[in-house]
Protein backbone atom coordinates (compact mmCIF):
# COMPACT_ATOMS: atom_id res chain seq x y z
CA UNK A 1 0.00 0.00 0.00
CA UNK A 2 1.01 3.81 -0.36
CA UNK A 3 1.73 5.54 2.06
CA UNK A 4 -1.35 7.87 1.70
CA UNK A 5 -3.01 4.81 1.77
CA UNK A 6 -2.21 3.74 4.81
CA UNK A 7 -2.52 7.29 5.98
CA UNK A 8 -6.09 7.05 4.78
CA UNK A 9 -7.08 3.61 6.34
CA UNK A 10 -5.57 5.33 10.07
CA UNK A 11 -7.52 8.12 9.75
CA UNK A 12 -10.87 6.58 9.01
CA UNK A 13 -9.87 4.12 12.31
CA UNK A 14 -9.57 7.01 14.20
CA UNK A 15 -12.87 7.58 15.39
CA UNK A 16 -11.84 9.37 18.54
CA UNK A 17 -9.83 11.85 17.00
CA UNK A 18 -10.72 15.65 16.24
CA UNK A 19 -9.59 15.97 13.14
CA UNK A 20 -10.00 14.26 9.62
CA UNK A 21 -7.55 15.49 6.62
CA UNK A 22 -10.01 15.49 3.72
CA UNK A 23 -6.74 15.15 1.35
CA UNK A 24 -6.31 11.99 1.96
CA UNK A 25 -9.89 10.96 0.31
CA UNK A 26 -8.62 11.08 -3.01
CA UNK A 27 -6.59 7.49 -2.00
CA UNK A 28 -9.70 6.12 -1.11
CA UNK A 29 -9.01 2.90 -3.16
CA UNK A 30 -9.57 -0.92 -3.33
CA UNK A 31 -6.52 -1.43 -1.31
CA UNK A 32 -7.71 0.99 2.17
CA UNK A 33 -11.08 -0.67 1.05
CA UNK A 34 -10.00 -4.21 1.27
CA UNK A 35 -7.73 -3.29 4.26
CA UNK A 36 -10.93 -2.60 6.38
CA UNK A 37 -12.87 -5.22 6.16
CA UNK A 38 -9.60 -7.58 6.47
CA UNK A 39 -9.21 -5.76 10.01
CA UNK A 40 -12.91 -5.67 10.73
CA UNK A 41 -12.65 -1.96 10.49
CA UNK A 42 -15.96 -1.15 7.93
CA UNK A 43 -18.12 -0.01 10.74
CA UNK A 44 -15.87 2.21 12.43
CA UNK A 45 -14.55 4.01 8.99
CA UNK A 46 -18.12 4.49 7.87
CA UNK A 47 -18.98 6.16 11.01
CA UNK A 48 -16.31 8.58 10.65
CA UNK A 49 -16.70 9.78 7.32
CA UNK A 50 -20.19 10.28 8.46
CA UNK A 51 -19.76 11.89 11.79
CA UNK A 52 -16.90 14.70 9.25
CA UNK A 53 -19.81 14.76 6.96
CA UNK A 54 -17.34 13.91 4.11
CA UNK A 55 -19.94 10.62 2.60
CA UNK A 56 -20.02 12.70 -0.67
CA UNK A 57 -16.56 13.36 -0.65
CA UNK A 58 -15.52 9.89 -1.28
CA UNK A 59 -16.03 7.74 -4.28
CA UNK A 60 -19.03 5.42 -4.46
CA UNK A 61 -17.91 2.54 -4.90
CA UNK A 62 -15.85 2.50 -1.26
CA UNK A 63 -18.80 4.57 0.13
CA UNK A 64 -21.38 2.22 -0.59
CA UNK A 65 -19.45 -1.04 0.35
CA UNK A 66 -19.12 0.52 4.06
CA UNK A 67 -22.60 1.63 3.92
CA UNK A 68 -24.12 -1.69 3.36
CA UNK A 69 -21.30 -3.48 5.64
CA UNK A 70 -22.36 -0.60 8.34
CA UNK A 71 -25.95 -1.55 8.36
CA UNK A 72 -25.01 -5.43 8.33
CA UNK A 73 -23.47 -4.63 11.79
CA UNK A 74 -26.20 -2.54 12.80
CA UNK A 75 -28.51 -5.69 12.43
CA UNK A 76 -25.81 -8.14 13.88
CA UNK A 77 -25.63 -5.74 16.84
CA UNK A 78 -29.33 -6.02 17.72
CA UNK A 79 -29.06 -9.49 17.12
CA UNK A 80 -25.91 -10.32 19.50
CA UNK A 81 -27.48 -7.66 22.20
CA UNK A 82 -30.43 -9.85 22.24
CA UNK A 83 -27.73 -12.86 22.59
CA UNK A 84 -25.79 -11.05 25.48
CA UNK A 85 -29.08 -10.49 27.82
CA UNK A 86 -30.56 -13.95 27.11
CA UNK A 87 -27.20 -15.48 28.15
CA UNK A 88 -27.02 -12.93 31.04
CA UNK A 89 -30.61 -13.82 32.28
CA UNK A 90 -30.17 -17.64 32.74
CA UNK A 91 -26.65 -17.70 34.27
CA UNK A 92 -27.68 -14.96 36.72
CA UNK A 93 -30.79 -16.94 37.18
CA UNK A 94 -28.21 -20.09 37.81
CA UNK A 95 -26.36 -18.50 39.86
CA UNK A 96 -23.33 -18.92 37.68
CA UNK A 97 -20.34 -17.03 38.41
CA UNK A 98 -18.91 -15.49 34.93
CA UNK A 99 -17.96 -13.01 33.00
CA UNK A 100 -18.34 -11.97 29.96
CA UNK A 101 -15.03 -10.95 27.74
CA UNK A 102 -14.27 -8.64 24.87
CA UNK A 103 -17.22 -8.44 22.56
CA UNK A 104 -19.85 -9.33 24.96
CA UNK A 105 -19.31 -5.28 26.24
CA UNK A 106 -17.92 -3.76 23.79
CA UNK A 107 -19.95 -4.19 21.27
CA UNK A 108 -22.34 -2.55 23.67
CA UNK A 109 -19.76 -0.01 24.20
CA UNK A 110 -18.77 1.52 21.01
CA UNK A 111 -20.90 3.65 18.99
CA UNK A 112 -23.86 1.51 16.83
CA UNK A 113 -22.73 -0.51 14.55
CA UNK A 114 -18.67 0.13 14.48
CA UNK A 115 -17.65 -3.40 16.16
CA UNK A 116 -19.89 -6.53 15.72
CA UNK A 117 -19.04 -10.25 17.35
CA UNK A 118 -20.39 -13.80 16.61
CA UNK A 119 -19.67 -14.83 20.04
CA UNK A 120 -19.71 -14.42 23.52
CA UNK A 121 -16.76 -15.75 25.77
CA UNK A 122 -17.65 -16.44 29.14
CA UNK A 123 -14.37 -16.27 31.53
CA UNK A 124 -14.96 -19.00 34.59
CA UNK A 125 -13.68 -21.30 36.89
CA UNK A 126 -12.33 -24.57 36.08
CA UNK A 127 -14.26 -25.91 38.57
CA UNK A 128 -17.39 -24.58 36.93
CA UNK A 129 -16.85 -25.72 33.28
CA UNK A 130 -19.14 -28.45 33.31
CA UNK A 131 -21.69 -26.56 35.26
CA UNK A 132 -21.54 -23.59 32.77
CA UNK A 133 -21.69 -25.63 30.13
CA UNK A 134 -25.37 -28.09 31.17
CA UNK A 135 -26.75 -24.49 31.74
CA UNK A 136 -26.11 -23.56 28.29
CA UNK A 137 -27.02 -27.45 27.23
CA UNK A 138 -30.61 -26.90 29.06
CA UNK A 139 -31.37 -23.63 26.77
CA UNK A 140 -30.56 -25.50 23.15
CA UNK A 141 -26.77 -25.00 23.20
CA UNK A 142 -24.85 -28.17 21.67
CA UNK A 143 -20.99 -28.86 21.53
CA UNK A 144 -20.12 -28.35 18.09
CA UNK A 145 -18.50 -26.53 15.15
CA UNK A 146 -20.25 -24.51 11.79
CA UNK A 147 -18.73 -26.25 9.29
CA UNK A 148 -19.54 -24.71 5.55
CA UNK A 149 -22.99 -22.75 7.62
CA UNK A 150 -24.43 -25.82 9.14
CA UNK A 151 -23.96 -26.60 12.89
CA UNK A 152 -21.89 -30.05 13.10
CA UNK A 153 -21.84 -31.86 16.21
CA UNK A 154 -18.61 -32.40 18.33
CA UNK A 155 -17.33 -36.37 18.89
CA UNK A 156 -16.43 -36.96 22.32
CA UNK A 157 -13.14 -37.79 20.93
CA UNK A 158 -13.33 -33.89 19.69
CA UNK A 159 -14.49 -32.87 22.99
CA UNK A 160 -11.86 -34.68 25.02
CA UNK A 161 -8.96 -33.87 22.70
CA UNK A 162 -9.57 -30.03 22.57
CA UNK A 163 -9.51 -29.74 26.57
CA UNK A 164 -6.75 -31.98 27.45
CA UNK A 165 -4.58 -30.93 24.17
CA UNK A 166 -5.29 -27.56 24.18
CA UNK A 167 -7.33 -26.59 27.58
CA UNK A 168 -10.11 -25.54 25.14
CA UNK A 169 -13.45 -26.59 25.93
CA UNK A 170 -15.47 -27.21 22.05
CA UNK A 171 -17.66 -24.03 21.50
CA UNK A 172 -21.49 -24.22 22.84
CA UNK A 173 -23.49 -23.40 19.82
CA UNK A 174 -27.12 -22.58 18.86
CA UNK A 175 -28.98 -21.86 15.63
CA UNK A 176 -30.76 -18.54 16.62
CA UNK A 177 -31.78 -17.78 13.60
CA UNK A 178 -31.62 -13.45 13.95
CA UNK A 179 -31.00 -11.24 11.71
CA UNK A 180 -26.75 -11.56 10.68
CA UNK A 181 -26.69 -13.94 12.51
CA UNK A 182 -27.74 -17.88 11.87
CA UNK A 183 -25.52 -19.06 14.52
CA UNK A 184 -24.60 -18.11 18.48
CA UNK A 185 -21.05 -19.30 19.62
CA UNK A 186 -20.34 -19.29 23.71
CA UNK A 187 -16.79 -20.17 24.59
CA UNK A 188 -15.71 -20.75 27.87
CA UNK A 189 -12.64 -20.15 28.95
CA UNK A 190 -11.36 -21.40 31.85
CA UNK A 191 -7.91 -19.81 31.78
CA UNK A 192 -6.55 -16.49 31.45
CA UNK A 193 -4.28 -16.17 28.22
CA UNK A 194 -4.33 -19.93 27.92
CA UNK A 195 -2.32 -21.39 30.63
CA UNK A 196 -3.64 -23.28 33.30
CA UNK A 197 -0.70 -22.24 35.45
CA UNK A 198 -2.57 -18.87 35.83
CA UNK A 199 -5.24 -19.82 37.91
CA UNK A 200 -4.45 -17.54 40.35
CA UNK A 201 -4.64 -14.49 38.54
CA UNK A 202 -8.19 -15.95 37.38
CA UNK A 203 -9.45 -16.29 40.39
CA UNK A 204 -8.18 -12.52 41.54
CA UNK A 205 -10.53 -11.54 38.49
CA UNK A 206 -13.00 -13.63 38.80
CA UNK A 207 -13.24 -12.21 42.50
CA UNK A 208 -14.10 -8.84 41.11
CA UNK A 209 -16.03 -9.31 38.73
CA UNK A 210 -19.68 -7.94 38.98
CA UNK A 211 -22.72 -7.35 36.82
CA UNK A 212 -22.44 -3.60 34.83
CA UNK A 213 -25.35 -2.28 32.98
CA UNK A 214 -24.29 -0.76 29.47
CA UNK A 215 -26.71 1.12 27.55
CA UNK A 216 -29.75 -0.37 29.44
CA UNK A 217 -28.05 -3.84 28.87
CA UNK A 218 -26.91 -5.69 32.52
CA UNK A 219 -23.57 -7.66 31.76
CA UNK A 220 -21.73 -9.71 33.81
CA UNK A 221 -18.24 -8.97 33.48
CA UNK A 222 -14.85 -8.20 35.01
CA UNK A 223 -13.68 -4.88 36.56
CA UNK A 224 -12.73 -2.34 34.13
CA UNK A 225 -8.87 -2.44 34.91
CA UNK A 226 -9.32 -6.36 34.63
CA UNK A 227 -11.08 -5.82 31.47
CA UNK A 228 -8.55 -3.93 29.87
CA UNK A 229 -5.70 -5.83 31.13
CA UNK A 230 -7.92 -8.82 29.87
CA UNK A 231 -7.68 -7.29 25.72
CA UNK A 232 -4.10 -6.72 26.34
CA UNK A 233 -3.57 -9.90 27.24
CA UNK A 234 -5.22 -11.27 24.27
CA UNK A 235 -3.66 -9.19 22.00
CA UNK A 236 -0.27 -9.85 22.98
CA UNK A 237 -0.52 -13.29 22.94
CA UNK A 238 -2.19 -13.66 19.35
CA UNK A 239 0.47 -10.87 18.61
CA UNK A 240 3.38 -12.86 19.31
CA UNK A 241 2.69 -16.57 18.84
CA UNK A 242 4.47 -17.59 15.62
CA UNK A 243 1.37 -19.73 14.32
CA UNK A 244 -1.00 -16.51 14.66
CA UNK A 245 1.73 -14.49 12.46
CA UNK A 246 2.10 -17.45 9.58
CA UNK A 247 -1.95 -17.32 9.46
CA UNK A 248 -2.58 -13.44 9.31
CA UNK A 249 -4.44 -13.21 12.20
CA UNK A 250 -1.65 -11.95 14.89
CA UNK A 251 -2.49 -8.35 14.29
CA UNK A 252 -6.04 -8.13 13.59
CA UNK A 253 -6.35 -3.48 13.89
CA UNK A 254 -9.90 -4.25 15.35
CA UNK A 255 -8.16 -5.51 18.65
CA UNK A 256 -5.95 -2.47 18.94
CA UNK A 257 -9.01 -0.47 18.20
CA UNK A 258 -10.62 -2.06 21.29
CA UNK A 259 -7.75 -0.91 23.16
CA UNK A 260 -7.38 2.97 21.58
CA UNK A 261 -10.86 3.59 22.29
CA UNK A 262 -10.19 2.87 26.13
CA UNK A 263 -7.35 4.63 26.67
CA UNK A 264 -9.07 7.44 25.21
CA UNK A 265 -11.48 6.68 28.56
CA UNK A 266 -8.57 6.65 31.31
CA UNK A 267 -8.05 9.66 33.12
CA UNK A 268 -4.69 9.98 34.12
CA UNK A 269 -5.48 8.66 38.12
CA UNK A 270 -7.35 5.73 35.94
CA UNK A 271 -4.18 4.45 34.35
CA UNK A 272 -2.71 4.99 37.45
CA UNK A 273 -4.95 2.38 39.03
CA UNK A 274 -4.69 -0.06 36.15
CA UNK A 275 -0.47 -0.46 35.84
CA UNK A 276 -1.11 -1.02 39.74
CA UNK A 277 -3.67 -3.78 38.88
CA UNK A 278 -0.97 -4.97 35.98
CA UNK A 279 1.67 -5.31 38.71
CA UNK A 280 -0.42 -6.99 41.03
CA UNK A 281 -1.28 -9.19 38.82
CA UNK A 282 1.77 -9.68 37.03
CA UNK A 283 0.70 -8.21 33.78
CA UNK A 284 2.83 -4.95 33.42
CA UNK A 285 4.45 -5.78 30.40
CA UNK A 286 1.99 -7.20 28.79
CA UNK A 287 -0.06 -3.94 28.90
CA UNK A 288 2.74 -1.91 28.24
CA UNK A 289 2.79 -3.57 25.23
CA UNK A 290 -0.10 -3.39 24.04
CA UNK A 291 -0.39 0.33 25.06
CA UNK A 292 3.07 0.82 22.96
CA UNK A 293 1.83 -0.82 19.65
CA UNK A 294 -1.56 0.53 20.06
CA UNK A 295 -0.14 4.09 20.06
CA UNK A 296 2.15 3.69 17.28
CA UNK A 297 -0.83 2.20 14.81
CA UNK A 298 -2.68 5.35 16.12
CA UNK A 299 -0.45 7.78 15.86
CA UNK A 300 -0.50 8.41 20.10
CA UNK A 301 2.78 9.92 20.88
CA UNK A 302 1.63 11.16 24.29
CA UNK A 303 -0.43 10.49 27.23
CA UNK A 304 0.04 9.40 30.62
CA UNK A 305 -0.64 5.63 29.97
CA UNK A 306 1.88 5.90 27.18
CA UNK A 307 4.24 7.28 29.43
CA UNK A 308 3.63 4.18 32.08
CA UNK A 309 4.16 1.93 29.39
CA UNK A 310 7.45 2.78 28.15
CA UNK A 311 8.61 2.91 31.40
CA UNK A 312 7.62 -0.70 32.09
CA UNK A 313 9.47 -1.38 29.17
CA UNK A 314 12.17 0.26 29.49
CA UNK A 315 14.30 -2.59 30.76
CA UNK A 316 12.99 -5.01 28.07
CA UNK A 317 13.51 -3.02 24.47
CA UNK A 318 13.38 -6.07 22.75
CA UNK A 319 9.99 -7.33 24.62
CA UNK A 320 8.11 -5.66 21.79
CA UNK A 321 9.66 -7.77 18.68
CA UNK A 322 9.31 -11.21 20.24
CA UNK A 323 7.70 -14.23 19.12
CA UNK A 324 7.87 -17.54 20.39
CA UNK A 325 6.62 -20.74 18.74
CA UNK A 326 5.41 -22.59 21.87
CA UNK A 327 5.69 -25.93 19.86
CA UNK A 328 9.18 -26.09 19.52
CA UNK A 329 9.99 -23.25 22.25
CA UNK A 330 12.01 -21.02 19.38
CA UNK A 331 12.01 -17.61 20.24
CA UNK A 332 12.16 -15.27 17.14
CA UNK A 333 12.81 -11.55 16.96
CA UNK A 334 11.06 -8.47 14.47
CA UNK A 335 13.93 -6.78 12.51
CA UNK A 336 11.46 -3.85 11.78
CA UNK A 337 10.87 -1.54 14.78
CA UNK A 338 8.32 0.78 13.14
CA UNK A 339 4.75 -0.97 13.94
CA UNK A 340 2.78 0.40 11.58
CA UNK A 341 5.38 -0.57 8.69
CA UNK A 342 5.41 -3.88 10.41
CA UNK A 343 1.21 -3.92 10.18
CA UNK A 344 1.14 -3.15 6.27
CA UNK A 345 4.01 -5.76 5.63
CA UNK A 346 2.87 -8.59 3.15
CA UNK A 347 4.32 -11.52 5.21
CA UNK A 348 5.39 -10.73 8.39
CA UNK A 349 7.00 -14.21 8.60
CA UNK A 350 9.36 -13.19 6.51
CA UNK A 351 10.52 -10.26 8.94
CA UNK A 352 11.36 -12.55 11.75
CA UNK A 353 14.55 -13.95 12.73
CA UNK A 354 15.00 -16.75 14.60
CA UNK A 355 16.99 -15.66 18.08
CA UNK B 1 -7.43 -50.52 39.58
CA UNK B 2 -6.60 -53.88 37.77
CA UNK B 3 -8.47 -52.64 34.67
CA UNK B 4 -6.82 -48.78 34.47
CA UNK B 5 -2.88 -50.81 35.32
CA UNK B 6 -3.99 -53.27 32.24
CA UNK B 7 -5.12 -50.14 30.20
CA UNK B 8 -1.49 -48.39 30.93
CA UNK B 9 0.68 -51.34 30.24
CA UNK B 10 -1.22 -51.73 26.98
CA UNK B 11 -0.56 -47.51 26.18
CA UNK B 12 3.07 -47.15 27.80
CA UNK B 13 4.55 -50.58 26.47
CA UNK B 14 5.63 -51.30 29.71
CA UNK B 15 4.87 -54.86 31.64
CA UNK B 16 5.34 -53.26 34.99
CA UNK B 17 2.88 -50.67 36.01
CA UNK B 18 2.43 -49.44 39.57
CA UNK B 19 -0.14 -46.62 41.47
CA UNK B 20 2.73 -44.11 42.55
CA UNK B 21 4.39 -44.25 39.12
CA UNK B 22 4.09 -40.55 37.54
CA UNK B 23 2.36 -40.76 34.07
CA UNK B 24 4.38 -38.82 31.98
CA UNK B 25 7.75 -39.17 33.90
CA UNK B 26 7.57 -43.10 34.49
CA UNK B 27 5.36 -44.26 32.01
CA UNK B 28 6.20 -41.85 29.36
CA UNK B 29 2.30 -40.24 28.32
CA UNK B 30 2.47 -37.73 25.94
CA UNK B 31 -1.02 -35.66 25.33
CA UNK B 32 -2.12 -38.25 22.30
CA UNK B 33 -1.66 -40.60 25.17
CA UNK B 34 -3.48 -38.83 27.93
CA UNK B 35 -6.39 -38.21 25.64
CA UNK B 36 -6.09 -41.91 24.54
CA UNK B 37 -6.58 -42.59 28.10
CA UNK B 38 -9.34 -40.20 29.37
CA UNK B 39 -11.25 -42.36 25.95
CA UNK B 40 -10.13 -45.72 27.05
CA UNK B 41 -11.76 -45.29 30.71
CA UNK B 42 -14.73 -43.47 29.23
CA UNK B 43 -15.55 -46.99 27.16
CA UNK B 44 -14.24 -49.61 29.45
CA UNK B 45 -16.12 -48.12 32.70
CA UNK B 46 -19.07 -46.31 30.63
CA UNK B 47 -18.94 -43.40 32.28
CA UNK B 48 -18.84 -39.62 30.82
CA UNK B 49 -15.89 -37.56 32.18
CA UNK B 50 -17.07 -34.02 33.21
CA UNK B 51 -14.80 -31.55 31.40
CA UNK B 52 -13.75 -30.25 34.81
CA UNK B 53 -11.90 -33.53 35.23
CA UNK B 54 -10.54 -33.95 31.59
CA UNK B 55 -7.14 -31.56 33.11
CA UNK B 56 -4.15 -32.85 32.20
CA UNK B 57 -2.43 -30.99 35.35
CA UNK B 58 -4.71 -32.65 37.45
CA UNK B 59 -3.89 -36.57 36.36
CA UNK B 60 0.22 -36.69 37.71
CA UNK B 61 0.16 -40.35 38.74
CA UNK B 62 -1.89 -43.55 38.31
CA UNK B 63 -3.39 -43.49 41.77
CA UNK B 64 -5.28 -40.17 40.66
CA UNK B 65 -6.49 -41.77 37.39
CA UNK B 66 -7.78 -44.72 39.56
CA UNK B 67 -9.55 -42.03 41.89
CA UNK B 68 -10.70 -40.59 39.32
CA UNK B 69 -13.08 -43.56 37.80
CA UNK B 70 -13.81 -44.64 41.08
CA UNK B 71 -15.31 -40.54 42.03
CA UNK B 72 -17.74 -42.01 38.59
CA UNK B 73 -18.68 -45.15 40.06
CA UNK B 74 -19.80 -44.09 43.58
CA UNK B 75 -21.87 -41.59 42.00
CA UNK B 76 -23.89 -44.48 39.99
Amino acid sequence: MEQKEIKLFKELCKFKSDTFDETLLEYATAHVLGQMFFNRMQGVAYGTLCRYGLLGKVNREFRNSLKEAYEQNLKKNLSFTQCVKEITDVLIQNECQVAMLKGAWLCSHYPKGYRTSNDIDLLVRPEDVTAVGRVLESIGFRQGYVRNSEFVPATRREIITSKMMRGETVPYIKEVNLPGMKYLEVDINFSLDYKNSETDVLEEMLKEAAIVEEKGIRIPTLSREDFFLHLCAHLYKEATTFWWVKMRRDMTFYKYCDIYMLLHELSEEDVVKLFARAKVLGMEKICGYAIVETAGLFDISDGKALQEARKVLEEVPDFILQVVSPEDKKYHKYQTKDVTKRFFMRDRTEDLKEV
Amino acid sequence: MDQIIEILKELSGLDEVKPDNHLQNDLALDSFSMVALMITIEDTFQIELEESDLNPYQLNTVQDVVDLVEKYQKRE
